[in-house]
C-alpha cells in the first residue's frame, strides 16, 4: 500500500484517537502529523500486517504523550478570596450522564491511563497491543484500564445517590 | 465490569461524535515535516544539545556559588528530600533589587528556608509528595509597595492545569492579580503578576501584623537587605487544579 493511500483511509480516524488522548484539537493535529511524518520516513522498512498496526498506534499514541508532556496549561487567576476557598480538582461540571462521566474521567487520568483507556475501548486493542504502544508490561497495561473501569463504577455510584 | 467498559465506549463515542470542529491533517503538511529532520534525531543536534546542557550546567553552579557567597547560610532541614520532583519558581521584583526572604513549604509542613532569593533569582523547588500539593513560597511584605510576578513551569506531564493562588493572612493588606493574560517567558511560562500593596502605605508594618508560623525568622547579615523585624507575609501557592472541561462537553 502507498503512504497516500494509508493516509486517505486512515488519518481521520487516527485524528480522533489522538483528539480522545490529548483531548485538544491541535496538540491532536500535531501528534498526528508527527506520527505520520515518522511513518512515511520509514515507510518503506515498516513491518506488515498486526505488527504494522502495533507500530502505527505506537507512534500515534508516543506523539500523543511527546506533546502533552511539552503542553503548558494555564488556568486564569480569580479572586483569592475565591481560590482559597475553592477545593482544587473539584467537579466543574454537573452533567450527570454517563458519558460525561466517561469524558471528564478520561480527562483526569494520567495521559499514559488515558491513552490504555482509550486504545481498549475506542480501538478495541488486546492488552498486548496496548503494552506495545505504550513500551509497558502487559499487566500495568490492564491495570490502567482497570482502575479506570473502577473510577468510572465509584463515579457512577455516586452520583446515582 | 461489562456494564462499565460498555459506558467506557459509549462515552467515547459520544466524545467522538460531539467533538469540536478540527481542520483535517494534510498530506502536504505531513510530508513537509517528514522533510524536516527529527528533533534530536542527527548527531549533530544531539551533540549541541549536549553541549548547551553542560553550559546551562556550569552557569547555574557559578550562580550558587555566587548566592551561597553572598547571603548567610541557612540552615538545612532535616529531612529534606534530597531527589523528588523539581519545580522551579522564579521571583521577579520589579520595584528594586534587594533580595527576598523566601521559604518554601513542603507537603508534609515543614518549611524549607531558601535564603535570601535575589530579585530575578531563580530556586529550585524540592516538592515531596505528589503532583497535587500545593506548594507555597513566602515573600517579605514589609517594604513599600512590589510589583511581585511569579514565573511557575510546572510538569507538565500530567493532564492537570496549573492554578496561582496569592492569599495572605494579614489585616489590611490587599493583593492585586493580573494575567496571565498573554505574557509569557521565552520557555513558553506564562506570567503571573501580582501587586502587593501593604495596610501601610509608608511600609512600617502593621502592629496587627502576625508573621507566618511557618516562615523561619531571617538571619540578619552584614550583607542582607532583608528587614530583621518581624514581617507580614503573603503566600504564593501554586497548586495543581484538574484539567480545564472543554467547552463542548461541559
Amino acid at each position: 500500500m502507498a503512504f497516500e493511500d494509508f493516509f486517505a483511509a486512515r488519518n481521520r480516524r487516527l485524528l480522533e484517537l489522538a483528539w480522545l488522548i490529548t483531548r485538544d484539537p491541535e496538540d491532536a493535529r500535531d501528534a498526528v502529523q508527527d506520527a505520520l511524518a515518522g511513518l512515511y520516513r520509514r515507510w518503506s522498512l515498516l513491518p506488515s500486517g498486526d505488527e504494522f498496526e502495533s507500530y502505527v498506534h505506537r507512534s500515534v499514541v508516543n506523539a500523543c504523550l511527546t506533546v502533552l508532556r511539552r503542553r503548558r496549561r494555564w488556568l486564569p487567576v480569580a479572586a483569592p478570596e475565591q481560590l482559597r476557598a475553592a477545593p482544587v480538582s473539584d467537579d466543574f461540571t454537573e452533567q450527570v450522564g454517563a458519558s460525561a462521566h466517561v469524558w471528564q474521567l478520561c480527562g483526569e487520568l494520567r495521559p499514559a491511563q488515558r491513552a490504555a483507556v482509550v486504545l481498549r475501548f475506542w480501538s478495541d486493542a488486546s492488552y498486548a497491543e496496548i503494552a506495545d504502544a505504550l513500551g509497558c508490561t502487559e499487566s500495568t497495561a490492564r491495570s490502567h484500564v482497570h482502575r479506570a473501569i473502577a473510577a468510572l463504577r465509584e463515579r457512577l455510584a455516586g452520583g446515582d445517590e | 465490569m461489562e456494564s462499565m467498559e460498555e459506558a467506557f465506549r459509549e462515552g467515547l463515542r459520544d466524545a467522538v461524535s460531539n467533538q469540536p470542529a478540527m481542520a483535517p491533517v494534510e498530506l502536504d503538511g505531513v510530508l513537509a515535516r517528514a522533510a524536516r529532520p527529527a528533533a534530536g534525531g542527527r548527531p549533530v543536534g544531539r551533540w549541541i544539545g549536549l553541549a548547551a546542557a553542560v553550559t546551562l550546567a556550569a552557569g547555574l553552579g557559578v550562580w550558587a556559588v555566587q548566592s551561597s557567597a553572598r547571603v548567610p547560610a541557612e540552615p538545612r532541614v532535616a529531612g529534606t528530600p534530597a531527589g523528588g520532583q523539581v519545580r522551579t519558581l522564579r521571583v521577579l521584583n520589579d520595584t528594586d533589587t534587594t533580595y527576598r526572604q523566601a521559604a518554601v513549604q513542603l507537603v508534609d509542613g515543614r518549611t524549607l528556608p531558601l535564603g535570601d532569593v535575589p530579585a530575578g533569582g531563580t530556586v529550585l523547588v524540592p516538592m515531596d509528595g505528589t503532583a497535587t500539593a500545593p506548594a507555597s513560597i513566602s515573600i517579605d511584605t514589609s517594604t513599600a509597595t512590589s510589583g511581585l510576578r511569579v514565573i511557575y513551569s510546572g510538569d507538565c506531564s500530567t493532564s492537570a492545569g496549573h492554578q496561582i493562588t496569592v492569599v495572605t493572612d494579614q489585616p489590611g493588606v490587599t493583593i492585586q492579580i493580573a494575567g496571565p493574560s498573554g505574557e509569557s517567558t521565552a520557555d513558553g511560562s506564562s506570567i503571573v503578576s501580582a501587586t502587593i500593596v501593604p495596610a501601610n502605605p509608608s511600609g512600617t508594618p502593621s502592629p496587627s501584623s502576625v508573621p507566618d508560623p511557618t516562615y523561619p525568622a531571617p538571619e540578619a547579615g552584614p550583607t542582607s537587605a532583608v528587614p530583621t523585624a518581624a514581617a507580614p507575609v503573603c503566600t504564593i501557592t501554586i497548586a495543581e487544579v484538574g484539567p480545564t472541561p472543554e467547552s463542548t462537553h461541559s
